[in-house]
């Protein structure tokens, strides 16, 4: 059991002057044994503190009051193989691990994750899971198209210079692409085709954490707050919009000055307008043209613009809803920080990530709070986020589990199924393919796309259809062979013991050294009579590559 | 501690034997491992035939037949109108516009759009009187595949993983627990399917899901690769991840080593998956549509070997707009389906030992909303069942004239699964007794099965 002592002397620790303030001020050497007792001030704790400091607090204060015992800190083999899965999306190499097993600073670890969060790759993975999570996981030749229209590059680009969250969502909505570095920005929008509803239920999830379908046809029957106004509202703020050239050369997405009114109909058959408002009622005003009148399209209504391929009203419901009802919506920021959240840490402190509504109580609300309005005043900063997730205690946990726990309580790091492009990607990174170009390329991935879960999964669970493949395709079998991987040629080419064999792979793949039993059984293995022994070798690289241990990220 | 060897993973008590599917059923000779399988051609002891030959489908059926019990559930996903399927309220204003049609129990009436089911009631056990609480889709999915509302962290397992491992044969190459699911995505029961379905019991006694996207691919052996290749590589890869998950046993990675002990029953079982092997005057009476010819797969399945096929249908029953038009559609398609499952089953022999369950989340509104579509309705609602273990031509309980409440003999979620379980053979207040878990029962509240319902 966790006391408050403990509590304080970690905030001591770490030379938080305020914390320990608060904390001397409780009496010295009494037990704190009231369970229940909220410990940390949230009311009066003041902004400016580290987030990583209060996400400790927090979590070890949970833990404490549900008398839930902590998982001990993982060791260096364990850290960077998350650090590496989680920051840059693959295992690292042999000679990386190596090399930071054998540093010997202190500040290791802080370091490590610096160097991955500014590196190209850091860029490249966390494209990929965004483009996952706001268009959805596609196929090669789809994937060309967002590639042509710049919707990678501007990801990328995002990402690498961590521009802040919120003007990069205001670019995607606005979607005008209006200079180059904003080229592809549109590509979110124009994805989905002008369908309306599918762009409202999209933004909603994407932007607010917030599913939103289920009011399409009713508000919401278990969170009051999730009206179906909302939904047609949501709707009509992208009703005008248009894509043009439909060549896909170059996307643009037009918007009217006119149109857009209809009504709903609730299920008791009233009908309503589809007033342009969104969740916590945030609304627009706007002129709505009596039952017989008809509309006029004037050029009066639009900007003068140089580029003729698409028009821009004066009056714009998309940018209507950028400024004012994106900007500074309080779940705006939440939701980031319960995704980026739900990406470390295995699940959100809301759970599934994108159901911040009432029924969905969060599992540390003022810790949510908090961290939303820290990730606002930092300027929506994601890669200052992510790092103040990297470096907490709670990150940093065994997977152990010490007892049945509920997750939500994150008393032990919760292993992670890999994505398909982590796991795709590692398997090319621990077999080193000789022609990498054969590994590395959209379709071989797509064969891991097709089965693998979808990033930030609510629940993984895993099914026939990919043991199958790990086991039967030739996909991944055909890597598993000196012929193509020089890892495994390397290793045939040396006069080596069962033993020495078994180590090499163990630490190739899994980033460690066997344990005895596992020395044993695996050389045995290694050592039963076979006409071709080179299969044998494969075996065990196979068995290893497809061990839960490979499997989750942990 | 003592070092296993690589022979002593599992324990050696007994010998391998071979041939292993077609021993008889429920003795120990049945319950050959799995693992002794492979340590036997692991030790080199034994030739083993290719995964091939010992596949054949009089084999499993002819075994099959010998074991236990089954279940098939046929489920209604969305929640069906029970007005214009087993409770019509003719002439009354919660009536829709379709008539009633006299059946073979007498002075019971079902739906006119059920003329080929209304010949064979009298095979069939109908609960006229379900009352439960969760009004939404996914909560009461939840509720009614398991039993139980929610008590988390724990996971109670849903009735077909109850039954995979209680009279299922977890070493049988044909899967146990079988999902036909016709759409992977839809609504609440999309983020339904992606949860914990096993629950305390294990993984592996969860579903493998077919149909729709879910093709089972890869069966086939790798070129250049022996049996013994892949049993041997297989109890390497499953000895390494049992360590893993011995200190991480979250639902996620347990499902992981399940799956793949399912790898070599489903390269043998896959044949048992490919419809175009049935007759095609098979296809012709429950096609065409996806519902039906996932039902006749469930006839197969069970006639070979399954313990417990669930047929999930979408979500089209959930009608919050044009209910009559959509049943006109909807209702037809299941008479035909239950009127061909539960006659082939009975011609097979396989109706007294196989409990069809036809059913969804809760019913539907009496009145109608003003898109014409009837709202989702928990507190009076139908469903039918028949076979194994159930009283035939039963209609059990009612509504009141217009079917706004129960009148006589509400049931309510955790009675109908005590009925399930009794007729299926099971204790319904046996209790799970799982280390650091609270006493759970099988049945919670100790409710009693419906005598009446049961033979």
């Amino acid at each position: 059991m966790f006391s408050d002592r403990f509590v304080v002397c970690l905030s001591l620790g770490l030379g938080l002057t305020i914390l320990s303030e608060f904390a001397r001020s409780e009496e010295p050497g009494v037990a704190k044994d009231d369970a229940s007792r909220q410990s940390i001030p949230w009311d009066t704790l003041p902004s400016g503190l580290d987030p990583t400091l209060v996400i400790d607090l927090a979590m070890e204060d949970g833990c404490r009051r549900e008398g839930i015992q902590l998982a001990p800190e993982c060791d260096d083999t364990l850290f960077i193989r998350r650090a590496y899965l989680d920051l840059v999306g693959r295992v690292p190499t042999l000679d990386e691990a190596n090399s930071f097993l054998s540093q010997t600073d202190s500040n290791k670890r802080s370091l490590l994750i610096d160097r991955l969060l500014d590196s190209e790759e850091y860029a490249a993975h966390l494209a990929e899971v965004f483009d996952a999570i706001l268009i959805g996981r596609t196929n090669p030749e789809q994937l060309r198209r967002r590639t042509e229209a710049g919707w990678i590059d501007y990801l990328q680009r995002a990402i690498r210079e961590n521009r802040p969250w919120n003007h990069v969502s205001r670019e995607i909505l606005l979607a005008r692409n209006e200079s180059a570095d904003k080229q592809g920005a549109n590509w979110y929008l124009y994805a989905r085709n002008d369908k309306t509803q599918e762009i409202a239920e999209a933004v909603s999830k994407d932007f607010f954490g917030v599913r939103i379908d289920c009011a399409q046809c009713h508000d919401h029957p278990l969170a009051s707050e999730i009206e179906q106004k909302h939904y047609w509202g949501l709707v009509a703020f992208f009703n005008r919009s248009k894509n043009v050239d439909k060549s896909h050369k170059n996307p643009r997405i037009s918007e009217s000055a006119i149109g857009g009114f209809s009504e709903f109909a609730n299920v008791e058959g009233e009908s309503k307008p589809n007033e342009l408002v969104y969740l916590g009622n945030r609304s627009v005003a706007e002129q709505r043209p009596g039952k017989d009148s008809k509309e006029e399209d004037k050029d009066e209504l639009y900007l003068d613009s140089t580029d003729k391929s698409y028009r821009v009203p004066k009056f714009s419901r998309r940018e209507q809803f950028v400024e004012h009802v994106l900007k500074d919506h309080p779940l705006f920021a939440k939701s980031m920080v319960n995704r980026m959240w739900g990406w470390m840490m295995g699940r959100g402190l809301v759970h599934p990530v994108d159901a911040l509504d009432s029924y969905h109580p969060a599992s540390h609300p003022e810790l949510l709070e908090w961290l939303g309005r820290d990730f606002e005043r930092s300027g929506f900063d994601i890669k200052r986020l992510i790092r103040s997730l990297a470096l907490s205690r709670t990150y940093q946990r065994e997977s152990r589990q010490m007892a049945i726990a509920d997750p939500k309580w994150f008393s032990s790091s919760i292993p992670k199924p890999l994505t398909a492009e982590m796991l795709h990607r590692s398997f090319g990174t621990v077999l080193v393919p000789k022609d990498l170009n054969s590994w590395n390329n959209p379709i071989t991935r797509q064969e891991f796309t097709r089965l693998f879960p979808d990033v930030l999964t609510e629940e993984s669970m895993s099914n026939v259809s990919q043991s199958l493949l790990l086991s039967n395709s030739r996909i991944l079998l055909d890597l598993i062979t000196p012929q193509n991987s020089d890892l495994l040629s390397r290793l045939v080419s040396k006069e080596l013991t069962s033993e020495a064999i078994v180590q090499e792979l163990f630490r190739a793949i899994l980033g460690r050294n066997p344990e005895e039993d596992e020395l044993k059984v695996s050389a045995e293995y290694l050592g039963r009579p076979h006409p071709k022994s080179t299969m044998l070798i494969e075996g065990l690289a196979w068995s290893l590559l497809t061990s839960a241990e490979f499997r989750f990220n942990h | 501690m003592k070092t296993p060897s690589y022979s002593s993973i599992e324990p050696a008590h007994e010998t391998f034997q071979e041939p292993i599917f077609n021993a008889p059923c429920g003795g120990i000779d049945h319950r050959m491992h799995r693992r002794l399988f492979l340590q036997g051609s692991l030790a080199g002891a034994a030739s083993v035939a290719s995964f091939q030959s010992l596949f054949c489908v009089p084999t499993f059926a002819d075994e099959a037949k010998a074991q236990g019990k089954k279940c098939i559930l046929l489920w209604l996903c969305g929640a069906p109108s029970q007005f214009e399927t087993w409770d019509p309220k003719p002439g009354r204003p919660t009536s829709g516009p379709f008539g009633t049609i006299s059946t073979t129990i007498p002075g019971i009436r079902i739906s006119e759009l059920m003329p080929k089911t209304a010949t064979i009631l009298d095979k069939l056990t109908v609960v006229r009187s379900m009352s439960t609480e969760p009004t939404e889709h996914f909560q009461a999915i939840d509720m009614l595949t398991r039993g139980e509302p929610p008590r988390p962290p724990f996971t109670r397992p849903i009735l077909g993983s109850v039954l995979a491992k209680h009279l299922g044969h977890l070493d049988s190459p044909v899967p146990q627990f079988v999902l036909l699911d016709p759409c992977p995505e839809g609504n609440e029961f999309k983020s339904f399917k992606a949860g914990n379905w096993a629950g305390w019991l294990g993984a592996e006694y969860g579903p493998v899901r077919f149909g729709g996207k879910y093709r089972i691919e890869n069966t086939d052996m790798p070129k250049g690769m022996m049996e013994a290749d892949l049993s041997d590589r297989e109890m390497l890869r499953s000895f390494l991840s049992k360590k893993f998950e011995n200190d991480r046993k979250t639902a996620a990675v347990q499902s992981y080593n399940a799956v793949f002990e399912r790898v070599k029953g489903l390269m043998q079982a896959a044949p048992l998956f490919d419809l175009s092997k049935l007759p095609a005057s098979d296809r012709e009476r429950y096609g065409p549509g996806t519902f039906g010819m996932h039902t006749l797969l469930a006839r197969h399945l069970i006639e070979n070997g399954s313990t417990f096929v669930m047929v999930a249908n979408g979500m089209p029953w959930d009608c919050h707009v044009l209910n009559h038009e959509t049943y006109q559609m909807l209702v037809p398609e299941l008479d035909r389906i239950i009127f061909h499952l539960v006659n082939d089953l009975e011609s097979r022999g396989m109706l007294e030992n196989t409990l069809v369950l036809i059913m969804g989340e809760f019913g539907r509104t009496p009145w109608l909303n003003e898109a014409r579509g009837r709202d989702h309705y928990p507190n009076a609602w139908s469903l039918a069942m028949a076979g194994c273990g159930l009283k035939p031509g039963v209609v059990y309980g009612s509504t009141d004239p217009n079917g706004i409440a129960v009148s006589d003999k509400a049931l309510d979620q955790r009675r109908l699964f005590a009925t399930i379980y009794r007729a299926l053979g099971l204790d319904p207040h046996e209790t799970y007794n799982l280390p650091d878990f609270p006493t759970f029962y099988r049945v919670e509240k100790n409710a009693a099965p419906v005598n009446e319902l049961l033979l």
